[in-house]
């Protein structure tokens, strides 16, 4: 007894310490790709850029000087003209105060933060708004603007639009779609992308096809007449010939995101309804989506099984290498594959090609999806019209262009695609016009409950688990019992 | 040994002259514990707690949140996950600590009765896992498992005619089970390793002297004194990986398929905690937390029991006033 | 007061002779592999499971000597992040030590109403994951105006580890004979300077491997000074490894790697030193 006491007053101590340096360990939200709101590039930042980079303006001793501050995010470093376009605006701002004859001057001070996680810079953002930190600006992205809006930390901008009708009249008009929260405008775009279809040329011609069938693929996408059918069709030749190995006919996203909705698009699908702001789901086109999903594994071999999940740098791999035939993924994946996976450019050029998402079936229509990432005025800031028009100075041709040059983004003017810049660029001169055929993901605060119900049963469904049949319905019930009012299935 | 009971009895020593005065010192010992705790421990909590009433999450803020009665903890009744979530949730727990358990003892029992250098060497090896950060721990078994030709557990296992595969996706919780596994095998390897320290050593001479086997001597002393390390572990580890998630976040996320790994712990990081479109559901996820504690305080009901916890906490012997 | 040494090994088992030894190999050959192929891995710039792709290579370990080079560094010294890293880490480590045997102390030799309901208290705490406590410390954190400091980081890491750092402590004291107390107290000596003086030297392997373990959540925190100090929360080792990792798309594999390497080389460096350390408190620590 005496020894078994003893023996107790030690271990109890000593096991709470291992049980407690056992239970302290942090949790790390960065899962492989889970983030990439921005959709962004690889390509090496001309100087090394910090984790969080604060730069501020031009120091001003005259007049009234006001400080603007902003956070922005990559989280891919080459994209920290988002932080540089704001700082080199001051000078345009206040040129045009000392036009008019103001005593108001800003500096800006802005911060850049690159390699971070995408969640964590969120609940920065938002502890900062409820301790009374927050910045007059923030980048995010376009849906952040939901909980955000609805929490009171945004500022409405359709005044101030209307007050300075000038100032954005150039941005693409169906970008404006996503920066409306129930029609409200919360945001300005900063900077976009799409989602393109990659294809293997090389492959496609051991397949047989002839280099003008090859060349007109992206044409015969767009008009229609080449769809999501053929696409199924040819990879399983590819399989069958023994042009591709099993399961590489077709490489779609392998972890959760945006990109899976476009095939829901494709089948018709909508996500939300423009009335009024609330959630949907087509019973239809989930249907067709999960089917799709479904084959592709089980049907046609086309893709891998235990495909969703895996990692992202070995999809990259694999498919720089050559042997995958088609292969969804961002416009940013184009200058990732030559600067990550040191794939020569020419190389590239001559064995890839990109087109839109072909559509579903004849008569359909193809598709692509873009997030575009936007700048915010909060509504803590004290100079909300200055922190606007500093946004309006950082939006023009040269300073966007300058930024989806680096960072491999889309153009958010109607006049970049004719800035010297941007127009030199040659993938992103030919992708540009796949942004009249996108969609958008929902501006709702329970959009991430929906995609999480959606993903989970598209993986059930790839995973063999269910049928898409069984998955449809019982994703449809557990968003009702999760979603309640805020969703319409039709 | 010095046993508690052969320390003075106390209470009475405290007269009631003393009685200010000793609680004074014993505040002036407690002051800094007491602040640290209620003000950054107990009322987290408790606010936790009562988040869980609410539809906190990040689209109220903190200003525009409404009482909403039992609507989280009825949503999470109404879901068809939480059965497949609690299922998981058992299986892991059991398995890991199954696993954790068998690891500590055999590895504690072979490294005391090796040289001691060979056994100050596994153990330091055992302990890598735990204090490698959680992040390069979890990609190494990432990377290890990955299919051809990436994966090293492939290409180790290949000579022995075991199909490729991309572990992560076809054996989830084989992998899941290891990584934890691992790195709780460390936590009963030091108390079993120490307790078998303690054991006096003429019980190991005396049995040698009567001709024991190894094997006796395992059987019969070693792990009969070891049964309150082993019952204490057991309940203690249980607990801690009831709360923990992140070796499975960092791995399988929870996939693949419909929640295949996902357990409790991590769906309430999910909800609450982990949205990248920004909207995080604190409420709800604070209802999660209490359905996690309100086990764990059955389970610590039964740690309390196990180990006799009122004689731990017994009054003070010594006391002087 | 003796210590009691490790128990003799050597020749308890030698009849079982290579054995054991292959067991253990056998048993501990993943991590043996796994961690070895993390070091090997250090020093290519890419792997194909277990065999390099391109020669060998010092270039993962540039940021030891060229930080310029590693852009997530952006021109900072490893040394200085190591720094910051080791002064937030020791702080929480002493925090908590200080502060845990004080209460564990008054836990086990003092009466007062409240001791049996802290003691279970804090048991019942830890069954809360501490994940979803942020946004409840977050409010508190708030209103008593330590929100984005240093010191308010340092104390809601320390609140995480005090619960157990008392249970350790209580356990320890409770170990030391009564008399030694005793003929302290009858000397005259308070009972404040009777702790420091006298108990405190008593259960030295307590505080080293209670103020080890804090050291080294501390050394691997990560989460707590990002969200709870945004302004200055770039500066640590976790950070750096976390920014190399980023959205797992860029990965610089190598990199993190070798930075990880250099992360858990410190800690382990200290397990080593204290195994003997920790493997002895087991025994008692104090006879009387």
């Amino acid at each position: 007894m005496s020894a078994r006491r003893s023996w107790m007053a030690s271990a109890i101590p000593l096991s709470l310490i291992f049980a407690m340096s056992a239970c302290s360990t942090t949790p790390s939200p960065a899962e492989e790709g889970s983030a990439d709101p921005s959709g962004s590039a690889a390509a090496p930042a001309p100087e090394p850029s910090a984790v969080v980079e604060t730069r501020t303006s031009e120091t001003i001793t005259e007049g009234d000087v006001v400080t603007l501050r902003a956070w922005t995010i990559g989280p891919d470093a080459p994209s920290f003209y988002r932080r540089d376009n704001l700082i080199d605006a001051a000078a345009a701002l206040n040129e045009e105060l000392e036009a008019e004859g103001s005593d108001q001057r800003v500096v800006v001070e802005a911060s850049f933060e690159s390699g971070g996680a995408w969640a964590d810079y969120l609940q920065k953002v938002t502890l900062a708004a409820e301790s009374g930190q927050a910045p007059d600006i923030v980048l995010a992205g376009h849906e952040n603007m939901a909980p955000w809006a609805s929490a009171g930390y945004l500022v409405t901008l359709d005044d101030l639009l209307a007050q300075y009708p000038d100032a954005f009249a150039d941005v693409i008009p169906r970008l404006w779609d996503a920066m409306k929260l129930q029609g409200v405008t919360y945001a300005i775009p900063q900077d976009t992308e799409a989602r393109p279809m990659y294809y293997r040329k090389d492959l496609l011609a051991e397949l047989g096809w002839s280099e003008e069938d090859i060349e007109s693929l992206p044409d015969r996408v767009r008009s229609g007449e080449w769809t999501m059918q053929d696409l199924v069709q040819t990879a399983q030749e590819a399989v069958e010939a023994g042009v591709v190995d099993e399961g590489k006919g077709w490489y779609h996203r392998p972890t959760k995101g945006h990109d899976h909705y476009m095939f829901y698009y494709a089948n018709g699908g909508r996500m939300q309804d423009p009335e009024s702001g609330k959630l949907v789901i087509t019973r239809d086109a989930l249907e067709k989506h999960f089917q799709l999903h479904y084959d592709a594994v089980n049907t046609w071999n086309i893709t891998p099984k235990n495909f969703l999940g895996s990692d992202f740098r070995q999809w990259h791999e694999t498919v720089t290498s050559g042997t995958v035939l088609f292969a969804n993924a961002g416009t940013w994946t184009w200058a990732e594959w030559i600067n990550t996976y040191e794939v020569p450019e020419e190389e590239q050029w001559e064995n890839v090609g990109f087109t839109l998402i072909p559509a579903a079936e004849p008569g359909g229509e193809p598709t692509t999806l873009s997030h575009p990432l936007v700048y915010m005025v909060t509504e803590a800031s004290e100079n909300q019209e200055l922190a606007f028009r500093l946004l309006a100075k950082a939006t023009t041709p040269e300073l966007n262009s300058r930024h989806s040059v680096e960072s491999a983004h889309l153009a958010v003017l109607t006049s970049q695609i004719d800035d010297p810049t941007y127009a030199e660029d040659e993938f992103l001169a030919a992708a540009s016009y796949m942004s009249e055929y996108t969609n958008f993901i929902p501006n709702h605060p329970d959009y991430g409950a929906y995609d999480e119900v959606i993903f989970r049963f598209l993986s059930a469904v790839q995973a063999g688990e269910m049928s898409p049949a069984e998955a449809t319905e019982a994703a449809i019930q557990e968003l009702q019992a999760q979603l309640g009012d805020e969703l319409i299935v039709e | 040994m010095v046993g508690q009971e052969q320390a003075m009895p106390s209470a009475r020593f405290s007269a009631i002259s003393g009685f200010w005065r000793n609680h004074g010192t014993a505040l002036f010992f407690m002051l800094p514990a007491l602040v640290v705790t209620l003000v950054l421990f107990l009322a987290p909590a408790i606010i936790t707690l009562g988040l869980a009433f609410t539809d906190t999450a990040t689209a109220t803020g903190l200003s525009r949140w409404e009482w909403i009665g039992w609507a989280n903890f009825e949503q999470l009744l109404r879901s068809s996950f939480t059965s497949i979530i609690l299922r998981n949730t058992v299986f892991y727990v059991s398995t890991t600590l199954a696993l954790n358990i068998a690891l500590g003892l055999g590895l504690a029992i072979l490294s005391v009765h090796v040289r001691e250098g060979p056994g100050r060497f596994f153990r330091a090896l055992w302990l890598l896992p735990r204090i490698t950060p959680s992040v390069v721990y979890a990609l190494m078994w990432v990377w290890a498992s990955a299919s051809p030709p990436f994966g090293i557990i492939n290409q180790v296992l290949a000579p022995f005619g075991v199909e490729p595969r991309a572990w992560l996706s076809t054996d989830p919780w084989l992998i899941v089970i290891m990584i934890n596994g691992f790195v709780g095998a460390s936590f009963g390897m030091i108390v079993f390793t120490s307790a078998i320290q303690s054991i006096p050593e003429d019980l190991f001479r005396a049995a040698r002297v009567d001709g024991a086997s190894a094997w006796q001597i395992v059987r019969r002393i070693t792990l009969p004194l070891l049964r309150w390390p082993i019952l204490f572990v057991f309940v203690y580890q249980a607990m801690s990986l009831l709360a923990s998630y992140e070796y499975i976040l960092l791995t399988t996320d929870g996939g693949p398929g419909l929640y295949g790994t996902e357990v409790w712990s991590l769906w309430a990081f999910h909800t609450a905690l982990n949205s990248y479109y920004g909207n995080l559901q604190f409420g709800l996820g604070a209802a999660m937390a209490t359905v996690l504690v309100l086990i764990g305080i059955v389970v610590s009901a039964s740690l309390l029991r196990l180990f006799h916890f009122g004689s731990l906490v017994s009054e003070p012997r010594v006391e002087i006033s | 007061m003796t210590v009691r040494e490790p128990m003799p090994s050597g020749g308890r088992f030698s009849v079982l002779g290579l054995a054991p030894y292959l067991v253990l190999g056998l048993v501990s050959l993943p991590l043996i592999i796994l961690f070895g192929w993390l070091l090997y891995s250090s020093f290519f710039s890419r792997m194909e499971g277990l065999t390099p792709i391109g020669g060998f290579t010092l270039d993962n370990w540039r940021f030891l000597w060229n930080p310029n080079s590693v852009q997530q560094l952006a021109g900072r010294s490893i040394w200085v992040l190591t720094f910051n890293t080791f002064i937030f880490a020791i702080s929480v480590a002493l925090l908590v030590v200080l502060i845990s045997s004080m209460a564990g102390y008054a836990l086990s030799r003092l009466a007062f109403p409240g001791r049996r309901t802290f003691l279970s208290g804090v048991l019942i705490l830890h069954s809360f994951p501490s994940v979803t406590l942020l946004i409840a410390t977050f409010i508190v954190l708030r209103s008593i105006g330590l929100f984005d400091q240093l010191l308010g980081v340092i104390l809601v890491k320390a609140a995480f580890e005090i619960p157990f750092g008392v249970w350790i402590m209580k356990g320890f004291f409770d170990t030391v004979p009564w008399e030694l107390e005793m003929a302290a107290l009858v000397d005259g000596a308070g009972r404040v300077r009777t702790w420091w003086r006298v108990m405190m030297p008593l259960v030295k392997p307590g505080i080293l491997a209670l103020g080890l373990l804090s050291f080294v959540t501390g050394w691997n925190e990560f989460l707590l000074p990002f969200i709870f100090m945004p302004s200055g929360s770039q500066e640590t080792l976790s950070t750096l490894v976390r920014s190399i990792l980023g959205e797992g798309r860029f990965v610089d594999y190598g990199l993190l790697t070798a930075v990880g390497l250099y992360y858990v080389a410190p800690i382990l460096v200290l397990f080593v030193l204290a195994q003997d350390q920790l493997m002895r408190i087991y025994g008692g620590g104090v006879k009387g």
